[in-house]
């Protein structure tokens, strides 16, 4: 090294050169509202008003009258198709609120036929929003009045037809920046277990297939919309960032597409939200097993 | 894998580090600290990428860097990474002007500027830079020659005395 380099690196150290406060804080905010590594978490924004209204009106009617009118229970039975599909009742509420701090947790509860299955995602479910209510309360703890966090956790039944029940468990976490999880379960009815992305094919290609798919659809839209990002070809970490896990999460829509759901940050900048990738049940139905060739049934 | 508890004690020691690089890209406190969240989640998100746990301060900075260069070309707020590899200073450069380090690096463009505060001022070597920068180590220091000229030009009056 010269004594220029020496000179430069003596005034460089003796600089005062504190990060500003607003850059510290910011990383401080960040780091407050990751998630626990071992935690699958979701996220949403708070139940609307009219949805929690409906979640009443489908309480008294679906849950409430049926336990304890023998006469509705027996009239409500006779109804094939509904006593098939109603399954999912909220059976917690976790809720605080003052100035800083605001959490508000369903715990859904899946019964039926399928025991263990609904068992597995009931298991799943109160680990998930048990680890999140801790999770809060401690934050509660160390922030205080310092800084402001909230955590929203809700759940929708995206599918439940004589074959198959989809529930997708949504988290939204908030403490300066705002973070975003989906967890999606999955019953085969016929055959009364939890299916997994993994379990829909045996085809080796399978993934590969759709991967390409989505980073073809990624690219497209990089191509037609600049404010659109996707991390295609991150050099940086050598990290691809497509490539599916056999716990992927997915669903399918009401065309029988298969679409895979990516968690906020996952593929892309936070402002792009959770994106979603719709893969044309043409491009995988020999992929397929039998079975789930002809989806939503 | 290290744990989240882990993770923002290795975020802590290196943010001095992850201010001068997003900075140096940007030239701004509100977008450097808008990148540097960004960073920090998308390296959590992918810490079972880090096979060396030695090597995060590296890590960390190459993910900052990127999502620094990513941003900026997304914004077009700041002139690009391909410079005028003969003009190192801005237009309303005074080189009459006597500077501080700190202003006569802030005066630097890109990617000099990156560079410098990655040397002077976190003592990384050119080998550990290119690998931040995604360039290779004859580049960092044809790099680190240019902005040192420009530096000395600068700064000869403090250097003489």
């Amino acid at each position: 090294m010269n004594d220029f380099d020496k000179y430069i690196k003596s005034m460089a150290s003796e600089e005062n050169t504190d990060i500003p406060d607003s850059v510290k804080n910011k990383i401080e905010e960040t780091l407050a509202a990751l998630p626990e590594k071992n935690i699958h978490i979701k996220k949403t924004k708070i139940l609307p008003r009219i949805a929690a209204t409906a979640a009443c009106f489908i309480f008294v009617i679906f849950f409430l009258l049926p336990n304890v009118s023998v006469a509705y229970a027996e009239a409500f039975e006779e109804i094939p198709i509904i006593g098939r599909l109603i399954k999912v009742i909220t059976v917690r509420n976790y809720f605080y609120s003052d100035d800083y701090h605001e959490m508000d947790i369903d715990v859904p509860k899946v019964s039926g036929e399928d025991g263990d299955a609904a068992d597995y995602i009931n298991n799943d479910v109160n680990k998930l929003t048990d680890t999140l209510v801790k999770q809060f309360y401690k934050d509660l703890d160390s922030i205080g009045d310092s800084g402001h966090s909230s955590i929203y956790v809700d759940y929708e039944t995206v599918t439940n037809t004589e074959s198959w029940f989809t529930l997708k468990m949504r988290v939204h976490e908030a403490a300066g920046s705002s973070n975003t999880y989906y967890k999606y379960y999955h019953i085969d009815k016929k055959s009364g277990k939890i299916i997994k992305l993994s379990d829909l094919s045996e085809d080796e290609g399978f993934f590969e297939t759709l991967e390409k798919e989505i980073r073809q659809q990624m690219r497209s839209q990089m191509d037609n919309d600049s404010n659109k990002i996707y991390w295609l070809d991150d050099s940086v970490i050598g990290k691809d960032y497509v490539a599916l896990t056999p716990e992927h999460n997915f669903f399918w829509n009401e065309n029988g597409d298969l679409v895979i759901v990516f968690d906020k940050y996952e593929v892309a900048p936070g402002a792009m939200g959770t994106p979603e990738f719709t893969v044309d049940k043409a491009l995988i139905s020999d992929m397929l097993k039998s079975e789930y060739k002809n989806m939503p049934f | 894998m290290i744990d989240k508890d882990r993770f923002c004690e290795e975020i802590r020691l290196c943010e001095k580090a992850m201010y001068y690089v997003a900075f140096s890209v940007t030239g701004s406190n509100d977008d450097a600290a808008e990148i540097i969240s960004e960073a920090i989640y998308r390296a959590y998100k992918n810490l079972d990428s880090l096979k060396n746990e030695g090597a995060f301060k590296a890590w960390i900075l190459r993910i900052v860097h990127n999502t620094a260069v990513e941003t900026v070309r997304k914004n077009s707020k700041i002139i690009p990474l391909e410079e005028n590899n003969h003009s190192f200073y801005c237009e309303d450069e005074n080189l009459t002007e006597r500077l501080d380090l700190q202003n006569a690096v802030n005066r630097l463009k890109q990617p000099y500027r990156t560079v410098v505060v990655l040397f002077y001022y976190e003592n990384l070597s050119a080998a550990e830079i290119a690998k931040i920068t995604d360039s290779n180590v004859a580049a960092v220091k044809k790099q680190l020659s240019r902005a040192r000229n420009m530096l000395r030009e600068s700064l000869k009056e403090d250097f003489n005395q």
